[in-house]
């Protein structure tokens, strides 16, 4: 896992992709007790993406296959992890980018989305693996109420997490 | 009505240390948690593989 995080540093630090963050599962892992997943979601912000009419992963995936790290399906085998890489594709997932936290993975640096934006992240998607994943997040005492009500609100999620909430 | 309750408190207890250990930890927990898991999704024609990390 070190060398996988290391392959996605030498990712940002050579400008491939302009910021990474971890999420899903793996994100959620970090803040709640571990459960089974099978592949690691990075979430990219991607060079020019602002300018260019069509999002392309393709500068990634050669970088890394120069490397000897393949796709496998939907991932990129990386050190023995499948990792997915999810450009940011609206305002809820830039602004998770953004304020995205720093922290250390032994002596490795690497970023993990914040909770509050997993959370609103898994009511935004939707699906029932998302749904299971909040009462995990509301046990963590990992959320910061106020801020995930903003989040939430900014993205017209309000109504659907009052809905997951009150079940 | 005390058993219950004494359970309740243990996994509680449990689960919090759970969520408190490295992230390092948690991901060997996961790999862990996937060598577990495979042979039961192969059994249902879902492929699955844990994660070939030499150390987390």
């Amino acid at each position: 896992m070190k060398k996988t995080l290391q392959m996605l540093n030498l990712l940002e630090q050579q400008g491939v992709i302009k910021r990474y963050a971890i999420g899903g599962a793996m994100g959620a892992t970090f803040y709640v007790e571990p459960f089974t997943t099978f592949d690691l979601d990075v979430f990219v912000v991607l060079p020019n993406a602002d300018n260019a009419p069509l999002v392309s992963l393709t500068p990634i995936y050669q970088f890394l296959a120069a490397r000897g790290h393949l796709p496998e399906k939907e991932c990129v085998m990386i050190e023995g992890v499948p990792v997915q890489f999810l450009p940011a594709y609206n305002s809820l997932l830039e602004e998770a980018l953004e304020q995205a936290t720093d922290v250390m993975y032994d002596d490795v640096p690497t970023r993990v989305l914040t909770a509050d934006h997993l959370a609103a992240i898994a009511v935004q998607t939707g699906r029932s693996k998302d749904r299971a994943r909040i009462p995990m997040f509301l046990d963590s005492g990992a959320l910061n109420n106020q801020q995930l009500v903003a989040i939430l609100a900014r993205h017209g999620l309000t109504e659907r997490w009052a809905q997951w909430t009150s079940q | 009505m005390d058993k219950p309750v004494k359970q309740d408190f243990v996994k509680v207890r449990h689960r919090t240390a759970l969520r408190t250990l490295s992230y390092p930890e948690k991901v060997r927990i996961v790999v862990e948690l996937q060598k577990i898991a495979v042979p039961i999704l192969k059994a249902r024609g879902k492929a699955a593989h844990a994660w070939e990390v030499t150390s987390c």
